[in-house]
């Protein structure tokens, strides 16, 4: 397997990025809904267990970032990383909980046990009030504040374009890394048959939880980029919108699970079928969305990248990972 | 004792509660398939009820029968067209088939009749009870709830067919042996557990005076799954027991916490039902109840 196809189409994305500011906002729409699908899949694709709760990482990114630019003033740049940081350890610290008592679960409990995560988290924000509560944090002047005016408008702009595909790209590497070491035989066998891989001495909840932490991870730094350091914003209504799972698993599916290239296919095609459909049919987008996973599930399960895949040479498959 | 009212409030919305799970545990227990587009059926009975009563002037209970056909009828499509071809491509496919199906009924009910709040309101008059004043038409709903519950388990236990839906809980392999023609208990399980469903919605209605609107599912999918899990997936009897223990819970919840200061009490309780479903499935995946 060769990372080299996915990896140049990041780079060359966030090479257009700084060389044509004017369209990082496009680029950035279309690299979130392949770095989406990208992290996504490194769960869902190579454990099949589905989490209904998974927007949640996404709010926890963006709250890590929102919450060091409001309530820790002073940090100057170092708010960025910082908030960052914070933001992903958050969304780890999230999947390590509920991944500890729930991936021990067969598949349909985990999913239950994950369908309040997202819900639970909302309401917890907006109930007890705290980091906004409904209101949210409006992040544009703390960062004007911190980082002067034109690097916040960069920022926002060019600079969150390019956190958001290089969290693309880390997920390329990290699935890389997961899938051609232990953990990658591991998680297939655990996949084929879980009670054999345990007879064999896999721990399948080990194996399980790395690729759910690391997943948390990557939509943690996808959530920060996108919707604290993009929209300079975080809204409890936004960032827990639980559309965005829907989103990432179209992105997969289409692509085709467990595939490395799938999600830049699949969110490519994705993003322009979405704009095209809003276009003729103004707010019929969700419906679309909806009706468009359901026919890939039931009719291309395998998804594009992934039956393409069983028809290549094993020499051009090397290249198609 | 001015927790009193809260507690009965609580066991009356409980028993509605109870009542929409019903569906959930059986398709669970009979198909070993979440059905998390669940809350979808429960906004498709709450729309029954609103236009049966604004357009017809047709009264809940009469509602109730056609949302219970009508979701009949739904369940039999879902069976036919997500969950039977599905069935072989794994649990994954049919989770986010029905996850993205649940998500088109809600967008397509967007489209049809718009975003807003809607509701109605049934008057038959009232009762004083332990210092709650109780609406006759909530009773009513909390009456036919229980009547829904104790029916279907002498449904399951005396009737042949419900002996067939029991057989194939326990072992679906060894109820084909026995000649039970195990497609067609998941088709009539699927078609009843979404008819339960649909007609707890309509009753649902009667408690929520303004709350009629395209995205309300959600939230009664998540609490569904949270007392489906407390009964005991699967649990018919355990599902309204839990049903409600959940109501009491969330009435008395929301109590405590406003007298804790909390700005949004009732936000508070639903954080508290989802935390209950993770202790629950860490310390007793099985249910709370031996039913």
């Amino acid at each position: 397997m060769k990372p080299y196809i996915p990896l140049g189409i990041y780079l060359a994305l966030m090479a257009a990025a700084f060389a044509a500011p004017e369209y990082s906002k496009l680029i950035a729409s279309v690299a979130f809904f392949m770095a989406l699908g990208q992290a996504v899949n490194i769960f869902v694709g190579l454990t099949r267990y589905v989490d209904f709760g998974y927007v949640a990482f996404l709010a926890m990114g963006a709250y890590g970032v929102g919450v060091v630019l409001t309530y820790l003033p002073g940090l100057g740049l170092a708010a960025l990383p910082v908030g960052i940081a914070l933001g992903v350890a958050m969304a780890a610290a999230l999947a390590a909980v509920v991944g500890a008592i729930a991936l021990r679960l067969r598949g349909a409990y985990f999913a239950i046990a994950t369908i309040g995560v997202n819900e639970g988290l909302k309401h917890l924000i907006v109930g007890a009030n705290i980091w906004g509560g409904g209101a949210g944090l409006i992040l544009s002047s703390a960062m004007f504040r911190e980082f002067g005016r034109e690097t916040a408008l960069f920022l926002s702009t060019v600079g969150s374009t390019a956190l958001i595909l290089f969290a693309g790209a880390l997920a390329v590497v990290a699935m890389y890394l997961i899938q051609s070491g232990r953990a990658g035989y591991a998680l297939a066998a655990v996949r084929q048959d879980e009670d054999a891989a345990k007879v064999m001495g896999i721990n399948p909840t080990k194996y399980k939880l790395l690729a759910f932490m690391t997943s948390a991870s990557l939509s943690g730094l996808l959530g920060a980029s996108y919707f604290a350091v993009g929209n300079m914003q975080v809204f409890p209504e936004n960032v827990f919108f639980i559309e965005y799972i829907l989103d990432g698993m179209a992105v997969m599916f289409l692509g085709g699970a467990a595939t490395v290239t799938g999600p830049i296919v699949g969110g490519l095609i994705y993003y322009f079928a979405r704009d095209l459909v809003g276009q003729v049919w103004p707010g019929a987008q969700a419906l679309v969305t909806a009706l468009l996973v359901f026919i890939i599930v039931v009719l291309l399960p395998r998804g594009i990248v992934g039956t393409l895949r069983l028809h290549l040479p094993p020499k051009a498959r090397e290249w198609l990972p | 004792m001015e927790v009193i009212p809260y507690f009965l409030s609580g066991l009356i919305i409980g028993s509605v509660y109870g009542l929409i799970t019903l569906g959930l545990s059986l398709i669970f227990g009979v198909l070993r398939v979440a059905n998390v587009a669940h809350g979808s059926f429960v906004m498709i009975g709450a729309y029954v009820a609103f236009f049966g009563f604004t357009l017809w002037g047709a009264p809940p209970p009469a509602a109730g029968i056609g949302a219970l056909a009508l979701g009949a009828g739904l369940g039999a499509l879902v069976y036919y067209v997500v969950v039977k071809p599905l069935m072989k491509a794994g649990e994954l496919n049919i989770l986010v088939a029905l996850f993205a199906l649940g998500l088109l009924i809600a967008e397509a009910a967007r489209m049809a009749w718009g975003p807003d709040f809607r509701g109605y309101t049934w008057s038959i008059g009232s009762v004083s009870l332990g210092g709650l004043v109780l609406e006759l038409s909530k009773a009513l709903g909390a009456l036919t709830a229980l009547a829904t519950a104790v029916g279907l388990e002498v449904f399951l236990r005396r009737t042949y067919f419900g002996r067939a839906v029991r057989a194939v809980v326990q072992d679906p392999v060894g109820a084909q042996v026995v000649g039970i023609d195990v497609e067609r208990v998941f088709l009539l399980s699927t078609a009843m557990g979404v008819g339960i469903t649909t007609m707890g919605g309509v009753m649902l209605t009667l408690f929520i005076p303004v709350g009629i609107n395209p995205y309300m599912g959600g939230i009664y999918t998540l609490i569904s799954f949270v007392i489906a899990v407390m009964g005991g997936l699967g649990s018919i009897m355990g599902a309204y027991m839990a049903g409600l223990l959940f109501g009491v819970f969330q009435s008395v919840g929301y109590y405590v916490f406003s007298l804790m200061g909390f700005a949004q009490p009732f936000e508070m309780a639903l954080f508290l039902a989802f935390v209950l479903l993770l202790l629950i499935l860490l310390f007793k995946p099985t249910g709370l109840f031996r039913l």
